[in-house]
């Protein structure tokens, strides 16, 4: 059978394909439509995976979306009933986003994606991001742990999956219910700090390391109170809704109790200043309170977790998932044996879940186990003839060792490179199909990447790549079995004779979100690591996703060269290709004086 | 009448003035319409004969210099609104924004549409430009608390003031020339005028109305039941529903099929 799963209208609209029971792929419509974070129905994306597969629509025997949206519009009806009369602006906004597009979906889906509205399914966004862990790995049983900001009603699912020959087994044990959500805890101070939700959160974690969690009592103080009728379980919490006002405005999703609390807020889009101010400092501190916060609420719900379940294996999901500095901190937890993670933990993986979660239960429930995530596509690279871009010089190496020696050499002498190879990764984090690579030492490294790929604020750190057999040396912290840290989805510590080498790779507190590199996973970028590590004794190299600031990571060889013009890569290999921007136009060093404008990318 | 809409902006511009984030987005939307207009100028001027052609030009140079002044206004009163522009300092996307706008002018006018003659295209100017002038002096005089009103506001008066001054002269030449045609051209780009700001009314009515609409909806029919239904204990901001569901799902057709 072939299913399709899609998720879309909040935010990371993707979709997944499932053929016979395997996950054969899955994108992000955002690679397609060049628009970061595009919610809209994923036409191109379907279209792309079906056309690779061979497929046509009519081939289709389902479209599932990744949740209910009628119980959601019930959910937000409620919502505006239980805050009357002080929510009519979500009211408004609800209404209208509803009624314009939300509620018609299965049409709209039938109509976009041409197939039959008989074959439009409809699972619930809990289960889905629970599937898109549990079916993507080599597991009979397990808890599951789902923390969003909120699904149809649910923003905590604690349950358990089981599945056999007749299919797919889920259990929902306890739940937390809109508004008491951790994910919208999150998304409220990460607006609160003046960053985007949705794009932000990333941020303010990578913030929470530069602060004293000093608020971390009058913030856990907001998630603990009121717990008269609290859910079944210790493991339920509730927040004091007097300092919140996510289910009355869509624009503030905090009262005027938080800021008497936490201190004036940050103004919306005001560019952080790393300066040491006073203010400055404060905003650090309620980063790193809302962390510590997150990480104790989650390690009591883990708990809880395995209390009602006694299974040694949980299968963790959910928005609240990408925050891998907490995941790292569940994983060391040892509460349980095994954490596993999907490597799109946002909405967009409720695509893969919710497709193999139907293909499960129509007798199809044996998917085998997801290696490295690597579901995208592939480069549209010729054999003959290199890529179509005549900023660069290219050259066409003979065969796989002297291309990683040149990249190597390349890499070695300080240049900044694109890299383009095999199939596009699922997820937010690059693995080294489309990433941008360079030198991990360097005490200028991090602010002239910063500036010229990313243009992005200085207290943010890029990650390493390490090659696997000598990871221990160089790291410690490493969750069971390193299986996060093979997929960017943890973050360890760099042991403190190697911080001045990974320094660009280094945050200030030390850690590092470090991939994990075994041979199997990315041959030719593991071989590569090998050649850069004879010439330099280096066995880690800088890894980042390769897109410019605000637009989405590169997906075709097209998009690859129109970023890497934008960003004034000094080179890009698309093996067996590599192209090197002569000197005069590249990006010049930090140290190097040269006039503001030309530093830019 | 046809001053009205200006006026209104005007009296109503400390409102979006003080609010950094409007404000900028207003400046960008002027710097828009100033764009815009010099190329439809130029456009036109190529038509014209010397020397009437070189002062059409110099009007069209000056909206180009004031979508600059606008730009980098708007750059100066909020940078985060106008991030995108800061990301692209080699300028390839502005130009490129550029080349639509020039592309939208110099798109071909339907086959059998009447081009607007002279007379009527230097009515249609001294009429927007003079509306753009009452508009800037009421801006200016309003606001005049913001240094950046008072003090950049008169460098484009001045242009304003000049292309109200020879829009009129060349209407009122090419008046006297075949005064009864371009009587009736005159009604027509009135006419012309009207019907925009009649669309623009519109639209205004349509938002405002819509939200009238859920207001009513809101305070009418939504608060009254949430009230009685929660002096009954029926739900709670915090706690929406009684019960949540727990136990196994039955993942079965009807589980599918229900959204
Ligand atoms: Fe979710
Ligand atoms: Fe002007
Ligand atoms: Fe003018």
């Amino acid at each position: 059978m072939n299913v399709c799963g899609v998720s879309a209208q909040y935010h990371d609209a993707a979709t997944a394909l499932v053929v016979d029971g395997q996950l054969v792929s899955a994108a992000q419509e955002e690679r397609f439509s060049r628009r970061k974070g595009d919610p809209s129905i994923p036409v191109r994306a379907v279209r792309r995976l079906l056309d690779d597969a061979g497929l046509a629509p009519g081939d289709l025997d389902a479209v599932v979306f990744y949740e209910k949206p009628f119980q959601k519009f019930f959910r937000i009806v409620a919502s505006s009933v239980a805050n009357a009369p002080f929510g009519l602006t979500a009211f408004r906004a609800a209404l209208h986003a509803w009624f314009e597009s939300r509620l018609w979906i299965r049409t709209d889906l039938a109509r976009a994606l041409e197939v039959p509205r008989e074959r439009i399914a409809f699972s619930d966004h809990h289960l889905s991001h629970a599937a898109a862990v549990f079916l993507t790995h080599d597991v009979g049983s397990a808890a599951t742990l789902v923390v969003d900001g909120v699904g149809e009603w649910a923003t905590t699912t604690l349950g358990r999956m089981r599945r056999d020959d007749d299919g797919l087994r889920y259990e929902v044990l306890e739940t937390v219910d809109f508004p008491h959500s951790l994910g919208l805890l999150y998304s409220a101070i990460t607006a609160y700090l003046g960053f985007e939700v949705n794009e932000g959160e990333y941020k303010v974690m990578g913030l929470a390391a530069h602060g004293e969690p000093r608020f971390a009592e009058e913030i856990g103080a907001l998630v603990e109170a009121a717990a008269d009728d609290a859910p079944r379980g210790t493991g339920g919490f509730r927040l004091d809704l007097r300092a919140f006002a996510h289910d009355r405005s869509v624009q503030k999703g905090w009262s005027r109790r938080l800021e008497t609390i936490l201190g004036p807020p940050n103004p919306p889009h005001r560019p952080f200043a790393a300066d040491g101010s006073e203010d400055a400092r404060r905003y650090a501190d309620v980063a790193a309170s809302l962390q510590r916060v997150l990480e104790e609420r989650l390690l009591r719900l883990a708990r809880r977790a395995r209390e009602l379940t006694g299974e040694s294996t949980l299968c963790y999901g959910g928005g609240v998932a990408l925050n891998a500095v907490a995941n790292g901190v569940l994983a060391r937890s040892g509460v349980f044996e095994r954490l596993l993670v999907h490597p799109a933990s946002g909405d967009a993986g409720g695509a893969v879940g919710a497709a193999l979660a139907w293909a499960a239960t129509h007798g199809e429930p044996r998917a085998a186990p997801l290696g490295a995530p690597l579901l995208g596509t592939t480069p549209d690279v010729r054999d003959d003839a290199p890529p179509d871009a005549d900023d660069l010089a290219w050259e066409r190496a003979d065969d796989q060792d002297a291309l990683c020696e040149r990249v190597a050499e390349l890499l070695a002498d300080d240049r900044v490179l694109g890299w383009v190879h095999g199939r596009a990764e699922w997820g937010p984090r690059a693995l080294g199909a489309r990433s941008i690579l360079a030198r991990p030492d360097g005490p200028d490294q991090q602010a002239r990447l910063n500036r010229m790929v990313k243009e992005r604020e200085d207290f943010r750190p890029f990650a390493p790549v390490v090659l696997a057999h000598r990871a221990d040396e160089l790291f410690e912290g490493f969750g069971p079995g390193r299986a996060l840290e093979r997929r960017m989805l943890s973050v360890v510590t760099v042991r403190p004779a190697w911080r001045e080498r990974l320094a660009a790779a280094t945050h200030v507190d030390g850690s590092a979100r470090v991939q994990v590199l075994h041979e199997e996973d990315a041959p030719l970028l593991h071989r590569l690591l090998l050649a850069f590590e004879r010439r330099t004794s280096l066995p880690a190299l800088l890894n980042t996703s390769f897109n410019h600031a605000g637009e989405p990571i590169v997906d075709s060889v097209t998009d690859a060269v129109a970023s890497a013009r934008r960003c004034r890569l000094d080179a890009l290999a698309i093996p067996p290709y590599v192209g090197l921007r002569s000197r005069a136009d590249a990006v010049p060093r930090a140290g190097d004086t040269t006039p503001t404008d030309a530093t830019r990318c | 009448m046809i001053y009205l809409r200006e006026t209104v902006a005007g009296l109503i511009s400390p409102w979006v003035v003080l609010s950094p984030t409007r404000f900028a987005r207003q400046l960008q939307q002027f710097a828009a319409t100033e764009l815009y207009t010099h190329y439809d100028i130029a456009e036109v001027a190529e038509r014209q004969p010397s020397p009437l052609r070189e002062e059409m030009h110099r009007h069209a140079n000056d909206e180009l210099r004031h979508h600059g002044i606008f730009l980098d206004w708007a750059r100066k009163v909020a940078p985060y609104v106008t991030a995108g522009a800061a990301d692209d300092p080699s300028g390839s996307r502005s130009r490129l924004e550029r080349e639509e706008v020039r592309a939208l002018v110099a798109q071909p006018a339907a086959p059998h549409r009447r081009l607007p003659t002279l007379f009527e295209y230097m009515t249609y100017i001294f009429l927007s430009e003079s509306r753009a002038v009452l508009q800037f002096k009421l801006y200016q005089w309003i606001n005049r608390y913001d240094r950046r009103c008072r003090e950049w506001i008169p460098r484009l008066l001045a242009d304003e003031t000049r292309h109200v001054g020879y829009s009129a002269r060349v209407a009122r030449e090419e008046f006297r020339r075949a005064p009864w045609t371009c009587t009736k051209g005159f009604f027509r780009v009135l006419g012309y005028i009207l019907r925009q700001d009649l669309l623009d009314l519109l639209r205004l009515v349509q938002i405002l109305g819509s939200g009238l609409v859920t207001g009513l909806l809101y305070y009418g029919v939504v608060t009254p039941y949430g009230l009685v239904k929660r002096a009954f204990g029926g739900v709670r901001r915090g706690r929406l529903r009684r019960a949540a569901p727990t136990g196994p799902v039955a993942l079965d057709d009807a589980f599918w099929s229900r959204s």
